[in-house]
């Protein structure tokens, strides 16, 4: 068995509101490969996480970020009912910009750490400069980020969604599980 | 041939100041190293840093430049002729949430190479249930090791106050991967 293995792939022929994964493996480790861009033509839209499907406020969040000329980061983020990793492209911007997230959960299966995990994302876009067409931001923007979901179960699925509309077609998620032997 | 091989876990069971791995190979097994960590210091604050170092080597050989965010202004820092790579973020402490571990990865590419000095990415995490600012903390680090030799061995302990004065706590984990070109 290889130590690195795909579980799993979802390639978006249509906007999709949600995706999740719900069969995680028994790896040690994973990492989430995403290409995301929203559906709505005006409204930048943020990607969110619900780690094992939960909406009970117990997920925490924090990250620092450059766009261009300047930088910020924020860690004030308390008792959601899920992860905020940030923003995707939105329709005003490039027609075909898609932005990058890694995410890497160390020990996802341990129950008896809470789930943790980081992340880098990217978004680099020609047209739509900061603070336009609407929304806080532009399509440029360079990010870590990190999370804690403050739950002791083991990490067995997560379920992907959007601020507000969909994943647009042609945004994919790619699941790995990383083992030790 | 696998690009990914695991050389190592350590997995602690008790306290421990350090983790060493020794016996990497260097015949060309591999080109590269990672290195995951989920691990979560003794130290009584918010969170740690860890210190790595190559080969034995504690001589002022080591740079290190960081980004990080612990409030609304993320800050930039570096140091040099340390005898460690330092500052690694991604080791929380005891006051953050209880049974939070940091997140730390790390890369060393062409590790094994004789012609150039080592030089290592990381980017380590410290999440907490608190929006207080430094009370969590996140960084990314790049460090260099200014020596030729083919680095066979490793070193990781807390280096808050000093290289292995606090202790890694029970239930750390840490893995060590090879990967390899095609």
């Amino acid at each position: 068995m290889a130590v690195i293995e795909a579980i799993a792939t979802t390639y978006l022929e249509l906007d999709a509101a949600t995706v999740t994964f719900s069969s995680l493996g028994t790896y040690d480790h994973l990492q989430v490969r995403a290409s995301l861009r929203g559906s709505s033509a005006t409204v930048t839209t943020h990607f969110h996480m619900r780690p094992n499907g939960d909406t009970t406020g117990l997920n925490f969040f924090d990250w620092m970020e450059g766009y261009g000329s300047t930088d910020w980061s924020d860690g004030r983020f308390t008792s959601y009912p899920y992860q905020n990793l940030y923003e995707m492209p939105m329709g005003a911007h490039d027609a075909s910009a898609y932005a990058t997230w890694v995410i890497d959960f160390p020990d996802y299966r341990s129950t008896t750490k809470t789930t943790t995990f980081n992340y880098i994302r990217g978004m680099q876009g020609i047209t739509g400069a900061y603070g336009t067409p609407t929304g806080s931001s532009g399509p440029s923007q360079v990010m870590m980020g990190q999370g804690v979901y403050n739950s002791a179960l083991a990490l067995t699925s997560f379920e992907l969604l959007c601020s507000t509309g969909s994943f647009a077609r042609g945004s994919t998620f790619t699941v790995y599980g990383i083992q030790d032997s | 041939m696998a690009v990914w091989t695991h050389i190592a876990h350590d997995s602690l069971s008790l306290p421990a100041s350090s983790v060493t791995w020794s016996s990497i190979p260097t015949d060309g097994t591999y080109d590269h190293l990672c290195i995951k960590v989920s691990a979560r210091s003794d130290y009584s604050g918010y969170y740690d840093h860890m210190a790595i170092r190559f080969n034995g080597d504690s001589s002022s050989l080591y740079s290190s430049t960081m980004v990080e965010a612990y409030n609304l202004v993320p800050v930039s820092g570096r140091n040099t002729s340390a005898g460690q790579a330092q500052n690694l973020y991604g080791l929380t402490a005891a006051s953050v949430l209880a049974n939070t571990f940091g997140v730390c990865e790390i890369w060393i590419p062409h590790y094994a190479n004789t012609a150039n000095f080592k030089s290592l990415i990381q980017r380590g995490s410290n999440p907490n249930n608190s929006g207080t600012d430094t009370q969590w903390i996140m960084a990314m680090n790049a460090s260099l090791y200014e020596s030729t030799s083919a680095i066979s061995s490793i070193y990781l302990a807390p280096a808050r106050a000093g290289v292995a004065v606090d202790d890694f706590i029970a239930l750390s984990t840490f893995d060590l991967y090879g990967i390899t070109g095609a």
